[in-house]
């Protein structure tokens, strides 16, 4: 096979090519974060891929799209086409992958913080080399805009995942009873005094009791992000341990900037950040990091 | 409240959701702005689903009220 002339050896290094089983040919993975994406950069995918490719797709598992059945000679001229309409090219390797999170506050009725959004923000400062830090292994982040988790937060490398702190105005409850029934975690009984008691060692922060009120005696007392640190899948699977309760959403990147500079410094080549983890101790983690 | 201030009443008992929630909501649609529309909801889902969603709506959840037998008595102003 000879080189097209044309070809950016460097842009190639960057990832987002995927040699496939078949000689000379290759898949393009792209960069759509959190899995958000325009109906015309749809149709500008679906015209590459019928243009440069075989007509084919794969929806990855972690909101991604990749063109498939691409020649090597034709790569070049496909990231061309596909930058001038203002799609990127995705990674692989040891890198920080696109990041993943669901819809979020905008959009789904249990949504507590901006999940889509502070995944877009994510995206745009660390993905690729992590601000020049070039990290040991691959790094993914997902977030989630509540306690049901649905994009798997505890699954990556980094999570987030919003919660709600919930405080009662007694003056404004009217003793219904709808909390107690509506709190799936039972962290909330009826006191003698008709007042609700909830028990914060059973408290998940998911915020029902605010939602479920009828009077709005339950009100949000803060909101913020639970953080999982060094979950993975692959051969060895592993959940995310909680790093930390309620993170302000203005500080999330720099909590992020802070697991990346030490995963820098302290994460052997091809050590997943579970394993660095693991190796060194939550707690000493949490000193280092917080 | 008394009995003769609701205007209308539905009984959802064994009403799975979200038929629950959208039979209250087309029954909330064809009653006046103001007038009182009692529910009968079962504890769970519909519990911590139904008043939630009615709220959101807009409308107003004036009373609700245990009763025996693993239900609740939901009244909704609507507006
Ligand atoms: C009204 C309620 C809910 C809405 C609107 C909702 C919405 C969604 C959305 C939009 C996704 C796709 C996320 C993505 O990949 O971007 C999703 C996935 C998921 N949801 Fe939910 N969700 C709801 C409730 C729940 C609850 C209560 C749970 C669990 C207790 C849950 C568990 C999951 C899981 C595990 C996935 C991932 C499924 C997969 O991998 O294919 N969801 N949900
Ligand atoms: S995690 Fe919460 S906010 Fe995000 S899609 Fe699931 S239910 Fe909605
Ligand atoms: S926030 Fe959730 S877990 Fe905590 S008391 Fe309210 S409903 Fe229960
Ligand atoms: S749902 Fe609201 S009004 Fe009813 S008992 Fe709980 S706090 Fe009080």
């Amino acid at each position: 096979m000879t080189l097209p002339k044309t070809i950016d050896l460097s842009a190639m290094k960057s990832g987002g090519l995927i040699k496939q089983k078949e000689k000379d040919f290759f898949a393009i993975r792209l960069r759509t974060p959190v899995g958000k994406i325009s109906a015309d950069h749809l149709n500008k995918i679906a015209e590459v891929s019928k243009k440069y490719g075989n007509g084919k797709l794969h929806l990855t598992v972690r909101q991604g799209i990749e063109i498939q059945g691409v020649t090597f000679d034709m790569i070049q001229t496909v990231r061309d086409e596909l930058e001038e309409a203002g799609l990127r090219i995705g990674a692989c390797g040891p890198r920080f992958r696109v990041a993943t999170a669901c819809p979020g506050a905008g959009i789904c009725p249990n949504g507590l913080v901006d999940s889509a959004g502070l995944g877009l923000e994510v995206d745009e400062t660390f993905f690729g080399r992590a601000e020049g830090l070039d990290l040991p292994h691959k790094f993914k982040v997902a977030i989630a805009g509540c306690t049901s988790c649905c994009p798997k937060p505890q699954e990556n490398d980094f999570g987030y995942q919003g919660q709600i702190e919930p405080e009662l105005i007694e003056a404004d409850c009217d003793s219904c009873g709808v909390c107690e029934v509506t709190c799936k975690e039972g962290a909330i009984v009826m006191g003698e005094n008709g007042l609700p008691i909830r028990d914060e060692s059973k408290c998940i922060y998911c915020g029902d009791c605010i939602k479920s009120c009828p009077t709005d005696a339950w009100v949000s007392k803060r909101v913020g992000l639970a953080a999982f640190i060094g979950g993975r899948f692959g051969r060895h699977p592993e959940l995310g341990k909680k790093l930390a309760d309620f993170v302000p959403p203005e500080k999330a990147l720099d909590l992020i900037r802070s697991v990346l500079e030490f995963y820098k410094k302290e994460g052997k080549t091809g050590e997943r950040l579970g394993v660095t983890v693991n190796r060194i101790g939550l707690d000493e983690v949490k000193r280092r990091v917080l | 409240m008394s009995e003769n201030e609701i205007d209308d009443n539905l009984d959802l008992r064994g009403v799975l959701c979200p038929i629950n929630f959208v039979k209250t909501k087309l029954k909330l649609e064809e009653m006046q702005t103001g007038s009182i529309l009692e529910v009968l909801l079962d504890k769970g889902d519909p519990m911590a689903n139904v008043p939630r969603s009615v709220k959101e709506e807009g409308h107003k959840i004036i009373k609700v009220k245990k009763e025996d037998g693993d239900f609740f008595r939901v009244m909704i102003r609507k507006s």
